[in-house]
């Protein structure tokens, strides 16, 4: 898999940390079969096919919960996660699965503003009222971020009619971390997908708030998860199944699109295919 | 499936859904590998490429408002000809895009079925004249779907050669199969205007025990019609009246095959439905699993490359001839 060599170069997750232990664990990502294992309190990965050769072993760090595996030296590192040690905060893994998309398409999906109100109605967004908002967009050196306000929807654990301020930090490839911001205070969704094969990936979604933070954990799980299964039905149908980096491919627009075009155009900067 | 070259076959109606299933929601099908899509508007049934020019989400995933189509994922909305007519995520004073169309196909209702064709058709909709005969009574006994390619499944159901295999006890004997009779072919019945439009042949054969069609050892004469390239129309004349099968074959892809089977009868109208629809899905189940593992899966049109019989495979002859004519080489 030629066309997916450049991301060989960028940490990506692989498994949760809670489930590598002394033992072998089987994983696979950018279509190689890994094997990770714990031994002198670090967790490695090696190569499916030679367990032994640990000379040739790949990167591999704990961070967040997670275990990220880089193939070659990373150019780029772990997105950051500040939330996650903050004492103020309560985080969470919200969400783990397995989808048949690309993890492209799974990305660039989740950047999007203007899907919320046709894929999450109620929820996110309304659909008579799906115009885009005016979305602030800059390119930093990991990758892209940007901001734009909205107003609250009723829903099991938020009021309605506040005026949320969202702010996405995107790291290329496959990584955003986003800050919600409420009179009740910040509440941070950090995504990230894995690779697994081309037109596979895995994906995780770990939550942290400073606010409400006795409420039991579950309703918000729910309410996370039942808004990814509303994306998997769509981007899971989504052909081309690769997001094809040749902005003529598809059509954009311009203004409900600037954040896809940006997303497009540092991937195809940062020498990668379509993915 | 795209080593097979499935472009000769487009030009022609097929078979989608009986009318009755299509409703107030989109439909998704496969026709020839292509994604369809295919809704109902106050003005008819309407098919389109099942795929939104935004971010190339299905269509079908989204519900049909105002006959128009509504893309689930950005509400990207699409007339019966195609064109889009309305993003949603536009700001006040920005236009649709004026070139912004997705392919849209012929479709059309006829006894019973919505058909669709990817390119112009050649021919009109295989003709079904017991459908609207009042001496007729007309049902749909079933819809099959098979892992074989439309051009295995029809010349199967147009040959005489395997039914005492097959079939045997039901439609001839294996430890008698006899010879294949010279067939004869007639002309089309509705092509003078369309050539390579299909063929009709005719042929006589001895009911056995388990024949529900005439005595045992009667002798009944059975005129097949083939509307290319892979709807067939089948008639059993017995003394007691007359029998048709109607079988309008989708092509989904070179390996998979859709067919439903009506059943029109002018006689035995208080005998229930369910025992001629029985007897003949018992014979397909059988034919089925031959089918199925025929290999290569694709028929192959180029007559070097498989063994015929000049009289006994007259048939198959004739139908990969036919095919050669309208330029497909795998059916």
């Amino acid at each position: 898999m030629s066309q997916l060599a450049p991301l060989r170069r960028y940490w990506h997750p692989v498994e949760d940390s809670a489930a590598v232990g002394n033992g072998p664990t089987a994983v696979t990502l950018l279509e190689e079969d890994l094997v990770l294992f714990r031994s002198h309190g670090r967790v490695h990965a090696v190569a499916d096919s030679r367990p032994e050769a640990c000379t040739d072993a790949y990167h591999a760090e704990d961070r967040y919960g997670l275990v990220w595996v880089a193939l070659e030296d990373p150019v780029a590192d772990i997105a950051p996660f500040p939330e996650y040690t903050d004492g103020n905060y309560r985080s969470y893994l919200s969400v783990t699965s397995s989808w048949n998309a690309s993890a492209g398409r799974f990305t660039e999906n989740g950047l999007d503003v203007t899907h919320f109100a046709w894929v999450h109605p109620g929820a996110l967004g309304d659909r008579d009222d799906a115009e885009c908002p005016t979305i602030d967009i800059e390119v930093t050196s990991y990758g892209f971020e940007y901001a734009y306000s909205r107003e609250s929807l009723e829903s099991p654990f938020a009021t309605g009619g506040q005026t949320i301020h969202s702010r996405t930090m995107h790291h290329i490839p496959f990584t955003r971390r986003r800050v919600l911001t409420s009179d009740a205070g910040h509440s941070v969704q950090y995504v990230t997908a894995s690779p697994t094969r081309a037109r596979q990936c895995k994906i995780w979604m770990i939550e942290s708030r400073d606010h409400h933070l006795t409420d039991p954990i579950e309703p918000y799980v729910d309410f996370s998860r039942g808004l990814l299964e509303q994306d998997r039905q769509i981007v899971e149908s989504q052909r081309p199944e690769m997001l094809p980096i040749d902005l003529t491919e598809e059509l954009h627009l311009r203004g409900p699109d600037q954040v896809a075009l940006t997303y497009r155009r540092l991937l195809a900067d940062a020498g990668v295919a379509d993915v | 499936m795209s080593e097979v070259d499935l472009a000769p076959l487009r030009p022609y109606w097929y078979p989608v859904a009986p009318s009755s299933e299509i409703e107030s929601d989109p439909a998704a099908v496969t026709i020839l590998d292509e994604p369809v899509v295919v809704y109902r508007s106050p003005g008819g049934v309407h098919a389109l490429e099942d795929l939104c020019l935004h971010r190339g989400s299905r269509l079908s995933l989204g519900a049909v408002r105002d006959g128009c189509i509504v893309c689930p994922h950005r509400g990207w909305t699409y007339g019966p000809d195609g064109r889009c007519v309305d993003i949603p995520s536009l700001r006040a004073g920005q236009d649709v895009p004026a070139d912004v169309s997705i392919r849209s196909y012929d479709a059309c209702e006829q006894f019973g079925m919505v058909w669709v064709a990817l390119e112009e058709p050649r021919l009109p909709v295989p003709e079904f004249p017991e459908y609207d005969d009042p001496d007729y009574h007309v049902f749909l006994a079933a819809r099959w779907d098979w892992s074989a390619s439309a051009g295995r499944l029809v010349e199967n159901s147009l040959d005489i050669g395997h039914l005492p295999w097959v079939h045997g006890g039901m439609l001839g004997d294996r430890d008698n199969p006899g010879a294949i009779e010279p067939y004869n072919f007639t002309d089309q019945p509705y092509s003078s205007d369309h050539r390579d439009a299909g063929f009709t042949f005719e042929w006589d054969w001895h009911e056995v025990d388990r024949s529900q069609y005439g005595r045992p050892g009667e002798r009944l004469h059975y005129k097949s019609r083939l509307y290319m390239p892979y709807t067939r129309r089948n008639t059993m004349y017995a003394p007691k009246g007359n029998l048709t099968l109607y079988q309008p074959t989708l092509p989904v892809s070179a390996d998979r095959v859709v067919f439903w089977y009506f059943m029109a009868r002018n006689h035995s109208l208080d005998v229930p439905d369910s025992h001629f629809s029985s007897f003949s899905a018992e014979l397909l189940s059988h034919d089925q699993i031959i089918v199925e593992n025929q290999r290569p899966t694709t028929l192959p049109v180029d007559l070097a490359e498989e063994v015929h019989l000049r009289a006994a495979d007259a048939v198959s002859l004739r139908y990969r001839r036919a095919l050669a004519a309208i330029g497909a080489r795998r059916a």
